[in-house]
């Protein structure tokens, strides 16, 4: 294999394993030769360094926070779950009695209903009927505003939003479906102010979609946009 | 070089698991034990808060700390007791602080949004809550080794013992899980990231 080639035979993702595992040492003759034949190993090492790194970060964060936790409780919080589970979990675990069953029956027939009636075609709407609001983030002239796809679509193939205060900000979006908002589909992070989803992602969507960004400042609380509709033309 | 990331906490704990069986089962000692136990969840609740500049008041922190109980009763049945209960809860209560949160800026047009909170910028734009909701696209078998390995701080012996796969299972599957975290949340990372 020459110095600068790109292929990488499955056999090096055992090194690379190796590597991980601090089984063969970064430095030692054995790796060195081979990181230095093998640019995508290269690649690959480095990759895992940064991920461990924040891997380190990250559960450090985990387990102060958790042994914070178990260190630090005391009557007030045990009290609070003690209440928790009075009102919200042994009740359900009660026997329900008879004039209960038939209530919740009748509740459940009024919300098959009311799902059915909400299931029924909506009346077309005008394009310009769902402009979004922009989102102030504190300054003159900061928004956080979804673009396109925003109202009838040929297709959902590009998510385009504004934000003027991205520079290192990490965005998410989500999108759902109005018929059932808890069901939704969060993209990865993101850093650029558009997205584009695979087909398959696409076609797992209802003709008519919810979505909305969720912008991540480093180290502060995320904000997030108002939310917007767009369809597909029939 | 790669960084170390051993560090020892704490052993499986398989008295987690059975108190958690016997709390589902009915078990009254158990339940109380677990009941105590989960007053970890408002103190995570709040750290988790504190990390992101307190975007919730002290109010809604309880509010969605007896939430996140009930939430956690219901997944109990899917402890393994591969880590204390503690730690296993800890994600419930970066998920549900996250859920809330958005729910709260979810509101109607015209309500006033909060502040946009002040505070010094990290390094790294990776935050906790999506490392939690990375995990959940690994394979179950790689989302505990990567557990174990960082959060629980085991050797891959150690690993391969508690998960019943030989040592070399292990590494492979943490290689994997680390390249798949990799792309999830550092492929499209500025500079500095990847």
């Amino acid at each position: 294999m020459s110095a600068s080639s790109d292929e990488h035979p499955p056999e090096h993702d055992e090194f690379l394993a190796d590597v991980l595992a601090g089984d063969r040492p970064i430095g030692s003759a054995g790796v060195n030769e081979r990181l230095a034949a093998c640019r995508a190993c290269r690649v690959a090492v480095a990759e895992m360094g940064v991920m461990l790194g924040e891997l380190a970060r990250l559960s450090e964060q985990h387990r102060a926070d958790v042994a914070q936790a178990i260190a630090g409780r005391g009557a007030a919080e045990e009290a609070l779950m003690r209440q928790a589970w009075e009102r919200q979990v042994r009740p359900q675990r009660a026997r329900v009695p008879i004039r209960w069953r038939i209530g919740a029956l009748a509740a459940l027939l009024a919300v098959a209903v009311a799902l059915w009636l909400r299931q029924q075609p909506a009346p077309p709407q005008p394009i310009g009927a769902v402009a979004p609001a922009e989102i102030a983030l504190g300054g003159d002239d900061a928004v956080l505003q979804p673009l396109t796809p925003i109202g009838r679509v040929a297709r959902f193939d590009r998510f385009v939003w504004q934000c003027d205060r991205q520079p290192g900000w990490t965005f998410v979006v989500v999108v759902s479906d109005p018929n059932a908002p808890d069901t939704e589909y969060r993209s990865g992070p993101l850093v650029g102010l558009e997205w584009t989803p695979s087909p398959e992602q696409r076609d797992a969507w209802p003709a008519r979609i919810r979505w909305l960004v969720e912008a991540y400042p480093p180290g502060q609380a995320p904000v997030i946009s108002n939310p917007v509709d767009a369809w597909l033309r029939p | 070089m790669l960084p170390d990331c051993s560090f020892k906490e704490s052993q499986g704990d398989e008295a987690d698991l059975a108190m958690v069986r016997g709390a589902l089962r009915g078990d009254a000692a158990a339940l109380e034990v677990l009941v105590r136990r989960m007053g970890c969840i408002p103190l995570m609740l709040a750290a988790r808060n504190s990390r992101m500049r307190h975007p919730l008041s002290q109010h809604e922190i309880l509010d969605v700390a007896q939430d996140t109980f009930v939430a956690i009763w219901r997944q109990l049945p899917k402890f393994q007791g591969l880590s204390s209960l503690e730690s296993w809860v800890y994600p419930f209560c970066s998920f549900a602080l996250m859920h809330s949160f958005r729910t709260r800026q979810r509101r109607p047009p015209g309500d006033p949004l909060p502040e946009e909170l002040p505070g010094p910028r990290q390094q790294s734009p990776l935050e906790l809550h999506f490392l939690h909701q990375a995990m959940l696209l690994l394979d179950p078998l790689e989302e505990q080794v990567v557990r174990l390995k960082h959060y629980e701080g085991c050797t891959f012996e150690e690993i391969g013992a508690r998960l019943a796969i030989p040592r070399n299972t292990a590494k492979t599957r943490y290689y994997r899980a680390i390249r798949r975290l990799h792309n999830e949340l550092c492929r499209e990372a500025p500079e500095g990231m990847a």
